[in-house]
Formats: C-alpha cells, sequence, structure tokens
C-alpha cells in the first residue's frame, strides 16, 4: 500500500486511508508535540493526542483526500486543542498565559509571560516548567495564533502560501504573524536569527 | 539557528509505546461504541443550533408559553363546570338508593307496582343517563373474558344428556385466582341446524351453556366439581366477588325465580325492585335473557348439581346485554307495558349477601 505523505502528491493516486499502526509511525509524534505546544502540559497534550487520533480514525470516511493527511489531522489536534483551551478547566483555572496576553507592552504587542511568576513549586514540576528549556517556555507562553504560525513555518516547514491556506487567512496576515511570534521570540533567538 | 533548535527541543518528546497501546485500546472502543451508536448519532441533537434559535425568538416562545398556560387554565375551568355538573347524577342515584330500600321493605304492599307505571317519560331518559354515568365510573373495572380455544375441554356431563355431538366451543376459562379451580364455560350449538327439528325429544335444545368447575390441582387429572346447564345463548360473563354472572340468551322464556340470592332490577327511571316484578310484568314474550349467579366457591359444589343454584330471566325483546360488576343491564324493547316501544334498560343489582327470600 502506498504510504501517504505530507505532501499534496498522494491525493493525486487512487487514496487508501492508512490504518492505525501507519498514521502512528507517520504523524505520531509529530500531532504530540504540537498538542504540547498547544496545550503546555504533557497530561493534556496525551490525552489530546488520544483524541485525535480517534476522532481521525473514526470518522475516515470524512476525509476527501483533497489535503495531505498530516495537515488533516493537523486541523484535527487544532481543534481537540481548542477545545481543551476552551473547556471548563482552562477557563476556570488561571494559567500564565493568560498574564501574557494582557500584559501587553508600549508596541501592542504581548510580551513574553514571566513565568517566575510560578510561585508555587508544585505548579511548576506538574507543568513541566523545569523539563522545558526556556526556548519551549516562550514558544508554549504565545497567543494559540502564534503558535499556529511558529509550529507550521519552523518545524513543519511549511511555506507561507501552505500555512494561509491551512489556517484560511491571507498571506499577509500570515507574515505579520510570523513577524510579532518571531519579536516576542527574540531573546531566545541568535543575533542572526533576529 | 531558531529552527534547529526549536526542532530540537520539540523532538525531546515521543509517543511512547504505553500512549500508543492506550490509543489503541480507545480507537477499538470508539469502533464498537459507533457501530451499535451509528443510528442514534443520526438523531443528534445540535444544541448550539437550538440554544440560538431559542435566543432569537425569546420572545416568540415566551408568548406561546403564555398562550399555552392560558388555554390549560381555561380548559380547567371548563372541565370543572362539566364535573360540577355530573356530580348531581351521583346525588340522584344516592337518593334513589335510599327510595327503592323503601320501596323494597313495602314490596308485599302493593305500592311499589303502583309507582312502577306512573313515571315521566322525561324523568325516565333523564334517570337514565344518570345511571350510564354511574355504570361508567365504576370503582373498578370488571374482569375481562379471556377466550382460550387452546385450553383442553374439562370432561363433563354432555355425554349424559345426549348431545355429544353437538358443536362445542370453548368461550371463557379462567383460573381463578388463588385456588386451584379452572372455571371453562362452553357452548353447544346444534351442528346441523336444518336437522334441529329432528331431536330426539329428551336432547334439550340447542343453543345451551355448560360451566364447568374443576379442580386442576394435578393437572394430569383434573378432578371435575361441578358442571351446570344453562339454556341459550352465550352472550357475556363477568366474576364479582367470587359469584360468577353469566348472560345467556334464549327462545325459550325461563321464569325460575332465585332461592338463593336476590336480584333487585330497575326499568328506566324506576325504582329498584325484586326480580319476580319483572317476569310478572312482561306479556309480550319474544325472547328471554338469563343471568346465572354462581357461587364459585361454594362449599355444596358437588358433581351431583346440574343447575346454576340460582338464576332469573327476562322475557321481551332484547337488544343487548352488559354486565358490570355492579349491575347488569338488558336493553329491552318489549317496554313492559310502554306504548312507544322504545327501547328500555332493565338493570339488575344482586344483593348475593344483603338480602334471601325467606323459605
Amino acid at each position: 500500500m502506498e504510504k501517504p505523505t505530507a505532501s499534496g502528491n498522494d491525493t493525486q493516486t487512487p487514496f487508501i486511508f492508512p490504518d492505525v499502526e501507519e498514521l502512528f509511525e507517520l504523524y505520531a509524534n509529530d500531532i504530540l508535540r504540537v498538542c504540547n505546544v498547544y496545550l503546555r502540559k504533557r497530561g493534556l497534550a496525551e490525552d489530546a493526542f488520544q483524541d485525535v487520533f480517534v476522532k481521525a480514525i473514526t470518522r475516515s470516511e470524512t476525509y476527501r483526500g483533497e489535503t495531505p493527511i498530516k495537515f488533516w489531522l493537523l486541523q484535527i489536534a487544532r481543534n481537540v486543542c481548542k477545545d481543551y483551551l476552551k473547556s471548563a478547566w482552562f477557563t476556570r483555572v488561571g494559567f500564565y498565559e493568560d498574564y501574557a496576553e494582557t500584559d501587553t507592552g508600549t508596541s501592542g504587542i504581548p510580551e513574553i509571560a514571566d513565568h517566575s511568576r510560578y510561585d508555587d513549586e508544585e505548579n511548576r514540576i506538574i507543568d513541566n516548567i523545569d523539563c522545558d528549556s526556556d526556548l519551549m517556555v516562550a514558544v508554549k507562553a504565545l497567543p494559540f495564533k502564534y503558535k499556529d504560525v511558529i509550529l507550521m513555518r519552523f518545524y513543519l516547514d511549511l511555506s507561507t502560501a501552505e500555512i494561509a491556506e491551512q489556517l484560511g487567512i491571507s498571506e499577509n496576515t500570515v507574515r505579520s504573524r510570523l513577524f510579532r511570534a518571531r519579536k516576542m521570540l527574540s531573546p531566545y533567538m541568535s543575533e542572526g536569527d533576529k | 539557528m531558531f529552527k534547529d533548535d526549536l526542532k530540537t527541543e520539540l523532538n525531546k518528546l515521543t509517543a511512547d509505546e504505553a500512549l500508543l497501546n492506550q490509543t489503541r485500546r480507545r480507537i477499538l472502543d470508539a469502533q464498537n461504541v459507533s457501530s451499535y451508536s451509528s443510528v442514534a448519532n443520526q438523531y443528534v441533537v445540535n444544541r448550539r443550533k437550538i440554544s440560538t434559535t431559542f435566543k432569537r425568538h425569546s420572545v416568540l416562545i415566551a408568548a406561546l408559553l403564555m398562550g399555552i398556560v392560558g388555554l390549560s387554565v381555561f380548559i380547567s375551568i371548563l372541565s370543572s363546570g362539566v364535573f360540577e355538573k355530573s356530580a348531581s347524577p351521583q346525588a340522584k342515584i344516592a337518593d334513589q338508593d335510599v327510595y327503592s330500600a323503601n320501596i323494597l321493605s313495602t314490596t308485599g304492599t302493593g305500592e311499589a307496582e303502583t309507582s312502577l307505571f306512573n313515571y315521566q317519560e322525561d324523568e325516565a331518559k333523564e334517570n337514565s343517563n344518570t345511571q350510564n354515568a354511574f355504570s361508567c365510573s365504576s370503582e373498578e373495572p370488571a374482569p375481562e373474558i379471556q377466550i382460550d380455544a387452546g385450553t383442553p375441554i374439562q370432561p363433563s356431563l354432555r355425554n349424559s344428556i345426549n348431545i355429544a355431538n353437538a358443536e362445542q366451543t370453548v368461550v371463557y376459562t379462567t383460573n381463578l385466582p388463588e385456588s386451584s379451580i379452572n372455571l371453562t364455560i362452553c357452548e353447544y350449538i346444534d351442528s346441523d341446524l336444518d336437522s334441529g327439528t329432528d331431536a330426539v325429544e329428551s336432547e334439550p335444545e340447542l343453543p345451551i351453556i355448560e360451566i364447568v368447575l374443576s379442580d386442576v390441582a394435578n393437572l394430569n387429572e383434573p378432578v371435575l366439581l361441578t358442571s351446570y346447564w344453562i339454556p341459550g345463548q352465550y352472550d357475556s360473563a363477568v366474576i364479582v366477588d367470587d359469584y360468577l354472572y353469566i348472560a345467556t340468551l334464549s327462545s325459550i322464556p325461563s321464569s325460575k325465580s332465585s332461592d338463593e340470592m336476590v336480584f333487585r332490577y330497575a326499568i328506566d327511571g324506576l325504582p329498584w325492585q325484586i326480580i319476580e316484578e319483572v317476569i310478572s310484568l312482561s306479556d309480550s314474550v319474544q325472547s328471554s335473557v338469563i343471568v346465572s349467579a354462581i357461587h364459585l366457591h361454594d362449599e355444596r359444589i358437588s358433581s351431583t348439581e346440574t343447575n346454576p343454584p340460582c338464576f332469573v330471566a327476562v322475557t321481551g325483546g332484547i337488544l343487548d346485554i352488559s354486565v358490570d360488576h355492579s349491575e347488569i343491564v338488558v336493553r329491552d324493547i318489549s317496554g313492559f307495558g310502554d306504548e312507544d316501544k322504545s327501547a328500555k334498560n332493565v338493570r339488575f343489582r344482586t344483593l348475593p349477601n344483603l338480602e334471601r327470600n325467606s323459605p
């Protein structure tokens, strides 16, 4: 069986939806990492990971092969993570992203959250704050829409046009978001990257 | 580079085998559930859509609810008025019962007979309606007649009265509650109607009803307790307070009076009377209904009994019979002396334990 790829070439041949093991082999790590960035916690990311694959398998008949499976799974993952973030736990329990989004600087750009506000050592351990590098903490602290473009551009290696198509926004908006996201992450970038 | 740093950081996290196994189990569970709930999912309610619709049309929905509440209040007021009206006939019936008790005590004086013929037609119709309402509002429904043709027919005495060749139909069979007694009612109809005139003189005229009471404690050897015979065609039956009441239609007028039980009767609008009166009143004999009452747990039940312990007959142009747990109503067009020959209801009330004729 021809394995589907992240490119759109697999849509040119008669498509057969891969089984679970193939999906795991090809996309499991990517989906788990994306969920981890979106949700910032390993435990939640694993829950979302399971939901993504359960939905993908049980609703495989809705996949029409118009986009690569990787993008389709990514879209499911984004939706699942958004649902998690809208859930009661997230809406009722404060999280450091809330501080970050409200603390806008003079430029109007949200500043990176100061995770030193985590006074409670127990919470820091639970949230794996200490396990992540400063760069990861900063990426996880980005607002959702900036995470989108950072992950798609620098992790999934999508072009600006592909990102715009996936997110349903214009390329200029994608570039603008990338610019802002990079600016927010600039303290963690080398001089050449800035 | 930032890109490489980010990938390096992200690649530290991998999906371990435990997570994959857990996901596999969840996928299997979901697939099993979805195969069973595929039909149910077609009817999943879109809560968001309902919520939006409710918000948009809240004023309209509120007005609709107000309308429903108003309508229900109006209906309740209307129905309460109807109930108030329907309460009055019951009061009339209560009055009538008191009056009939007085009549019963003065049966021998002839006063009751006088009042029997002096009733007003309008009043008769009104009381007929009220009595119908009374019979409809009885406390508990009468046991339903259950016809089970598959029940084996109990051994009977039919051979002894030379009707073994008649067509036998089980019209009613039941096991009496809290006992091992089985009740079966069979109807015998001449299988060859044309040859009915050739019947031997010793044979009873058909149709005829046989009531068989047998003890079925041992299903292999049921014991015949008794067998009763009633002439006529089976019409209806009901069991009330251990008494079996059977109504049969017959062309033969029977005027045997009760020796064990007093039946009270009333023609439309008239006070209740004892049963002998109605027989004496009927002068235009066309058909008869025999209302038999049999005590199902009578200690005197024995195989030697062949006639019901009591039964009564009404003659006239009988239209139909209804047996309720409180009364037996016979619609009769004989009129009982009424000139317009309109149908009248002859109602029977049984007094199995209250009043008995003196020997």
